[in-house]
């Protein structure tokens, strides 16, 4: 009983350090929905196999999706003509890092791992995306079979 | 901007509720029962501390921002700078549920580029900010559990019972009323 009791306390204290944080994030949040429509990103990822895998792992670093949240937008872009590297890059770079994480690292790590972070999830982002449109094929499925899946 | 914040603390928070309350949870598990110091295994065991990190984060299902706490968790009981990185590199970009879903909307072998370009990218991100803190002479450090210093603690109150209470209330309307928002996982 009393294990439970300190891991809640523990979990108490990380709360309260990151409330404040995570409420400061999903305000930034709703301000990127309302500048940065995923619509009018799928516009800027026609062809080319470097440029396109760039410019979506820019647009996915601050939006703060998770990394099962991207899937639809990913999809999303793949449907709308986006290439495989650049929708393989935003699934990356979307996740591993947003504006809320990064308020969150600057609360419980230091200033190197705060700006490690997007630079590392950037260029994860834009290698996988460059090596998938060099070495990977461009066959994709005629129909998806995408499960839905429910939970958090 | 009405829509948007409505969005932000609406349908996002609920996204990202349940698994940041999950990685609250296991960052205070690993609080509690890591031993508080590990700084000596993981400084002789580099490589093999980003290796476990590797692992155990690439079918994890965090979000970026509940694995922080988990990394901050981890820095704080010693473990080198670079493992927790691979950790929040390698973490909240898959789990299962995304590599089954790259397998079918792309290919396999889109699937192995993918996982081993992650693996790849974030061992070597993990390298580097090590050098980068062993050059810097920077002591890796995490605020875990404590109050911090920006904020008087009254205002960390405030805060987390207003999250609380937005939590609460998002988990109750999506109960009552469940809407056409499908959560694909």
């Amino acid at each position: 009983m009393t294990v439970i009791y300190e891991i809640l306390k523990e979990s108490w204290h990380i709360y309260l350090d990151v409330s404040i944080y995570m409420l400061f994030g999903f305000f930034v949040a709703g301000i990127l929905y309302v500048f940065f429509k995923a619509d009018k990103i799928k516009q800027y990822l026609g062809t080319g196999k470097i440029k396109p895998v760039i410019l979506s792992a820019l647009f996915g670093i601050p939006i703060p999706l998770c990394s099962c949240g991207v899937v639809p937008v990913a999809t999303g872009l793949k449907k709308q003509g986006a290439n495989n590297g650049a929708a393989l890059s935003f699934m990356i770079a979307t996740p591993e890092s947003g504006v809320d994480s990064i308020a969150i690292s600057w609360a419980m790590l230091d200033p190197i791992m705060t700006v490690i972070r997007p630079v590392a999830g950037f260029i994860t982002a834009v290698s996988t995306g460059i090596a998938q449109n060099f070495l990977g094929n461009d066959y994709t499925p005629d129909k998806p079979r995408i499960k839905k899946e429910t939970g958090g | 901007m009405k829509r948007g914040l409505k969005y932000a603390y609406g349908e996002l928070l609920t996204d990202i509720a349940k698994p940041f309350l999950i990685g609250i949870f296991i960052a205070g598990i690993i609080t509690f029962f890591f031993p508080d110091d590990l700084t000596l295994w993981a400084n002789d065991h580099r490589f093999l501390s980003m290796l476990v990190m590797l692992a155990a984060g690439i079918p994890m299902y965090v979000c970026a921002t509940s694995s922080t706490p988990i990394a901050a968790a981890l820095i704080l009981k010693g473990l080198n700078p670079g493992a927790a990185l691979v950790f929040l590199l390698a973490g909240p970009a898959t789990n299962a549920a995304t590599i089954n879903i790259v397998k079918n909307i792309f290919n396999t072998r889109a699937l192995v580029i993918y996982l081993s370009m992650i693996a790849l990218c974030s061992l070597a991100m993990g390298f580097f900010v090590d050098f980068v803190y062993d050059i810097s002479g920077v002591q890796a450090s995490a605020v875990v559990g404590q109050a911090s210093e920006l904020f008087p603690e009254s205002i960390q109150l405030i805060a987390a019972a207003i999250l609380t209470g937005l939590i609460t209330f998002n988990m109750v309307s999506n109960f009552r009323q469940p809407t056409g928002h499908v959560h694909s996982h």
